[in-house]
């Protein structure tokens, strides 16, 4: 701790000790930050700032645990605090508990509009961040499920076969018979087995060949949209993009090249929907 | 992977969808442009039917980290300039879309195909820039 910290904090308030921790927090000292807030804490446990604060300290620590225990203190006060559900979201995603996660995320996110505090797009970028991880998870796991899956029935297929063969050397037929009706057997066999591989690398190829569809991104950041909004032109942009164009380059439709002015961008909620559906159904397509 | 930037991420996305379906006549250095996605090259062959069929040019595109906001800025270079009345013989080329009527809706690849028309038309259209 630097000298000019150590200075008594004795005798400060609670209120005090929490603006003297907001100060040193916005220094980054987020471990003296820490210490001022826990010392208002023990002053006064009953605010649920005090702990919301000291776990964005402990966030920007990567003290994860620490993190989710102060959320759930606060959360315990105060449970429709924004940022308790909001950080606790954040710690819990590095915890990989993605469905705890992202319940309290959309609940951060909810609360937040009831409350009409603005985040701009960070519990939504949050979120994204959250159900792209979990679904990585979940690919990987259906991955190594396929894996055995296949494995398994080529084992079946085979273990048939040496089974049918077995069965027709104990025949009593001609030695003739006997290897014509092995080769029939094995033929069958190898095209089942063959059939079956098909099957599963068309599984693999559609997996490869992901790629999100063009009119579902944006016109300048060919990204997938986010926030549509269409221009009296009727082309759909990505609001920060389309407001960045208007202010950085010029006051027309980027396309068109008509005339056009911030207050004429109109939200595309038709648009949202759909990308909202086909995020539903590809996760994988969740960028961040 | 590391985090990318808005302009590297559409740069990258540019980058792979003109080399999987290239407009005809052209290629991009697609190893180089990966290393340093700010400075790509392009090859462009002169369309046949032209003044310039059978030449090959050299095309170099630099972007900022505010692409496509900013425009890039693009000059043939190497030893063969293309003679045209909107190129000058240091590479520079004289093109609208370049400059003033930029717009963050057009891609490499919209440059790419506008500098192609720009040099099928050669006869008497001088215009000052």
């Amino acid at each position: 701790m630097s000298k000019h910290t150590t200075y008594s904090t004795a005798n400060l308030s609670d209120k005090e000790l929490k603006e003297q921790g907001n100060r040193l927090f916005t220094l980054r000292k987020f471990e003296d930050a820490m210490n001022c807030y826990t010392k208002a804490i023990i002053k006064n446990p009953s605010v649920a700032t005090y702990f919301t604060n000291r776990a964005l300290c402990q966030l920007k620590m990567k003290k994860w645990e620490s993190t989710c225990q102060d959320c759930r203190r606060a959360l315990d006060l105060d449970n429709n605090q924004v940022k308790g559900h909001f950080f606790l979201g954040q710690a819990l995603v590095e915890l990989e508990c993605y469905d705890e996660a992202i319940k309290h995320l959309h609940r951060a996110s909810d609360l937040a509009r009831e409350q009409k505090l603005n985040f701009g797009d960070d519990i939504a970028a949050q979120i994204r961040i959250a159900r792209k991880k979990r679904w990585n998870v979940q690919e990987e796991k259906r991955i190594s499920q396929e894996i055995e899956l296949q494995t398994y029935l080529n084992r079946l297929i085979s273990e048939d076969m040496q089974r049918r063969i077995e069965t027709i050397k104990v025949e009593n037929v001609s030695e003739e018979d006997a290897n014509n009706k092995i080769s029939k057997v094995e033929e069958e066999c190898n095209n089942y087995s063959s059939e079956l591989n098909n099957l599963f690398s068309k599984i693999d190829d559609r997996r490869r060949k992901r790629d999100v569809p063009d009119y579902l991104c944006g016109k300048i950041s060919f990204e997938i949209l986010n926030e549509p909004v269409i221009t009296p032109s009727g082309i759909t942009y990505e609001r920060k993009d389309i407001e960045e164009h208007l202010e950085r380059v010029g006051h027309f439709d980027p396309v068109t090249r008509v005339k056009l002015t911030a207050d004429q961008l109109i939200p595309n909620f038709t648009m949202k929907e759909v990308i909202d559906a086909f995020l539903q159904e590809n996760e994988w397509a969740l960028d961040y | 992977m590391a985090a990318m930037s808005p302009s590297e991420r559409r740069l990258q996305k540019e980058l792979m969808s003109l080399m999987k379906e290239p407009p005809p006549g052209v290629t991009v250095d697609g190893d180089q442009a990966s290393q340093n996605l700010t400075l790509w090259t392009v090859h462009m062959e002169g369309v046949p039917g032209t003044l310039y069929e059978g030449e090959k040019f050299v095309l170099q595109f630099k972007f900022t980290n505010k692409y496509p906001f900013d425009s890039p800025e693009v000059t043939f270079i190497g030893n063969n300039i293309p003679v045209h009345p909107h190129v000058y013989s240091n590479g520079h080329i004289c093109l609208s879309i370049l400059t003033d009527d930029w717009s963050p809706a057009l891609s490499v690849q919209s440059v790419c195909l506008s500098i192609v028309s720009m040099l099928k038309t050669t006869a008497g259209q001088f215009v000052l820039c």
